[in-house]
């Protein structure tokens, strides 16, 4: 008996033994495979971080040739894409696009409209893989620099510089990089101040005049939510917030001014100071801080030019009462911070040419103009603002000024963490966790290297 | 002759019997596409990720891949990077939840294994959240959380408790784990109690009718016959619910961003941000290698500190 023990425990050393054979070779073939692509990745990475390509690449298709572009879209183009009216009218953007080239085609696809950072991602794995296409690509203005560093896309001033002077002067500066235009604006937004006039009876000129008619509405109205609201959830609206405060861009490599402390002590004093604002603003996110102002919760809201068109509509309790004006800032200007969709190149699109004549098509006056009118996007283009447009939405005629003192964001390579951490420092000053000062100072050394490494 | 069975003293020594069996060659032929491709799924990423954290990564930087030694381990464990205190709020979060959800769970599963009217339907009611995606709940519970017309702070005002006015997430830390912790619960101590209560019913009924015939009591009874055959259960569950606590994102994302400030940034939530948000990908996989060192670490303790007593 023990030696059929003995025997059996023999077999199954064996088959622990052809096993683990098998396994180690398994593993040593994926590993080799691993090691490959690795090596691979990163000559990838090297020819992606060569100097920005001043010419397209070669093997370009003639304009005249018939030919199909990629414009990667955000939500998605059509009657059924995420924004609705927005990619309804992307879509009629391509129709009549073709109609008048018929050797173009332009297909859409749709990248993420729920979130930047996964939109981002999904373009960022084409250039990994050194894809040609998309060959245009709807973007998010934070995206730009760190793409022209790392040679992702295209400069675009043979084509459209000599056209800087006809778009807003914050839209060209998100679209530059080391005094290239790499992005053209698509649609514009600003960040303003909208006020219900039965309850703030004069403009606020002064960010202390905004506190002061704040006060009164909340003592002529005690069921209000909030004198002053605002998006004060962690996210990209607390750089919004702190730039449209400042009323300049944000000094990322001297962060640790006394400007900068103004204005993130200010909004540190909206809560816990004045008391105009409520603790509960760090959970308002938008789009939820809207209904706050349409449904007469709060006396004042900053927040985008979507708002007016819902605020003038059917249901609301603001209709007739909304004043719409960019925000008396702490550097004594009025300022808003910018936003908006830009229109970014592939650096190794094969359709340089076609692309071309597709930027201009959607960067006419007239597109722009019908674009605003049908979904409410605000042209970036200062010819588009005609008497039509304000014929048919009379409320651009009060958004205009705003967006004619828009301020641009950080346009930096190393935006991403720029962010991350001024969102850090602006959310622990709300949530009251650090004064504005420390936070300054901490922050100031977290995010100047980023600054200079440009 | 004897009737033990001893073994020749000239025995020949054995040989190793590298042999093919019939049929054995035809088996590993036919499993070798499942191991190729769990090995592609789970060997390729952690070889890539091992790789990596050696590099320095950067597509957008252009980090093209340089040896960079142990660089990007001392910034996992740099309190300037804020990984290290990311790496304590997950430990501590960690211990909470698993001691809270396991009490609660353990708890349910006993009710459930006791007879009564309806068990059948309580046992697929506990489930629900179970079943309900990690995101969707976390942003039904963000709703709930609302300061302002929220559902807990109107429980807690109709019951007169103390806290109806708190402004949950964002606010302050504390106030913000506990809204994590409540949604994380909610969702994970039915898997909890689901796993408890078939180790419940594995146990057989005799050992229950000796003890109470040797005039056991309802403590001795848990401690002395309940929790030892509940071991295995235990163990399983334990590395499970540990695991998952320790690897928490989805409700971080959905609920807090990592705020108020950096207070509720977990590990995790710092993988994913080295590696979409900044696109570093070696710290990125640095913090991946240190997680899965840390993920084998707890499931060797479990192995050893509930292994069966001889």
């Amino acid at each position: 008996m023990a030696a059929n023990f003995r025997a059996a425990r023999r077999v199954r050393r064996a088959h622990w033994f052809k096993a683990r054979l098998a396994l180690i070779g398994a593993l040593s073939a994926v590993a080799v495979a691993a090691c490959g692509s690795s090596s691979s990745s990163s000559a990838t990475s090297k020819s992606a971080s060569a100097s920005a390509a001043a010419k397209p690449v070669s093997g370009q298709v003639p304009a005249s040739a018939k030919q199909t572009i990629v414009f990667a879209v955000q939500g998605g183009a059509g009657a059924s894409a995420s924004f609705g009216g927005e990619g309804e009218f992307t879509e009629k953007e391509i129709v009549s696009f073709e109609k008048a080239h018929p050797n173009i085609t332009v297909k859409p696809i749709t990248i993420s409209g729920s979130s930047v950072e996964v939109a981002r991602s999904q373009v960022q794995n084409y250039f990994l893989a050194g894809d040609s296409t998309p060959d245009v690509i709807d973007s998010d203005q934070t995206w730009v620099a760190p793409w022209a560093r790392a040679g992702w896309i295209a400069p675009l001033d043979q084509a459209f510089g000599a056209r800087r002077s006809q778009w807003f002067p914050a839209a060209v500066a998100a679209g530059t990089y080391n005094h290239h235009l790499y992005a053209l604006s698509w649609y514009y937004n600003a960040e303003g101040l909208y006020y219900n006039t039965s309850l703030v009876h004069a403009a606020p000129t002064t960010p202390q005049q905004v506190v002061a008619e704040a006060h009164a509405a909340l003592q002529a109205d005690p069921s209000l939510k909030a004198g002053f609201a605002f998006d004060g959830y962690k996210d990209e609206g607390l750089v919004t917030l702190l730039t449209t405060v400042l009323g300049h861009p944000i000094d990322v490599a001297h962060l640790d001014n006394p400007a900068t402390l103004k204005a993130l002590q200010y909004i540190h004093d909206l809560v816990y100071k004045y008391g105009v604002t409520p603790k509960a603003v760090v959970d308002w996110q938008l789009p939820a801080t809207q209904p706050l102002f349409t449904n007469g919760q709060a006396a004042m809201l900053l927040d985008w030019p979507y708002v007016y068109q819902i605020a003038e509509s059917k249901g609301s309790k603001v209709i007739g009462k909304t004043a719409y004006i960019p925000f008396p800032s702490v550097s004594g200007v009025p300022a808003a911070a910018v936003g908006g969709d830009m229109l970014t190149v592939n650096a190794h699109t094969k359709h340089m040419a076609a692309v071309i004549e597709f930027l201009q098509w959607l960067e006419t006056p007239a597109n722009q103009t019908a674009r605003a009118i049908f979904s409410g996007d605000p042209p970036s283009l200062l010819s588009a603002y005609t008497p039509a447009l304000f014929k048919a939405a009379p409320y651009f005629r009060q958004e205009v000024h705003v967006f004619k003192v828009a301020v641009a964001r950080p346009v930096n390579p190393n935006y991403e963490q720029i962010t991350a951490d001024l969102q850090n420092m602006i959310s622990s000053v709300l949530a009251n966790q650090q004064s504005p000062a420390q936070a300054l100072q901490s922050t100031a050394q977290q995010v100047a290297p980023l600054a200079s490494s440009s | 002759m004897s009737a033990v069975d001893v073994a020749p003293a000239t025995a020949p020594r054995a040989r190793r019997a590298l042999r093919w069996r019939p049929g054995e060659r035809t088996g590993y032929a036919m499993a070798s596409p499942a191991v190729i491709a769990l090995a592609a799924i789970t060997a390729y990423p952690l070889l890539w990720n091992l790789w990596t954290s050696f590099h320095d990564v950067d597509p957008l930087t252009g980090g093209t891949g340089q040896f960079v030694g142990l660089s990007n381990y001392r910034a996992v464990f740099s309190s300037q990077t804020g990984l290290l205190a990311a790496l304590m709020h997950t430990l501590i979060y960690m211990v909470v939840s698993v001691t809270v959800e396991m009490a609660l769970g353990l708890g349910i599963a006993l009710l459930l294994n006791r007879p009564m009217r309806g068990r059948a339907l309580c046992r697929t009611l506990i489930l629900l959240p179970w079943a309900v995606p990690t995101v969707v709940s976390a942003l039904v519970w963000q709703t709930l959380f609302d300061p302002q017309g929220g559902g807990v702070n109107y429980m807690l005002s109709m019951l007169h408790l103390p806290g109806s006015h708190t402004v949950w997430i964002g606010a302050t830390a504390s106030a913000t784990w506990a809204s994590i912790l409540v949604a994380d619960a909610w969702q994970s101590t039915p898997f909890v109690a689901l796993m408890l209560l078939a180790g419940l019913q594995a146990i057989p009924r005799e050992l229950y009718e000796a003890a109470r015939v040797d005039g056991a009591s309802a403590w001795q009874t848990f401690r002395g016959v309940t929790l030892p055959n509940l071991r295995p259960a235990l163990m399983v569950t334990l590395v499970f619910r540990t695991l998952q606590a320790f690897l928490i994102f989805d409700i971080i994302y959905a609920l807090t961003q990592g705020g108020p400030g950096t207070s509720t940034q977990t590990i995790s939530y710092m993988t994913y941000y080295n590696f979409i948000v900044s696109d570093n990908f070696g710290v990125g996989a640095a913090i991946s290698i240190v997680m899965v060192i840390v993920c084998l670490l707890i499931a060797g303790v479990y192995r050893v500190l509930l292994r069966p007593s001889t």
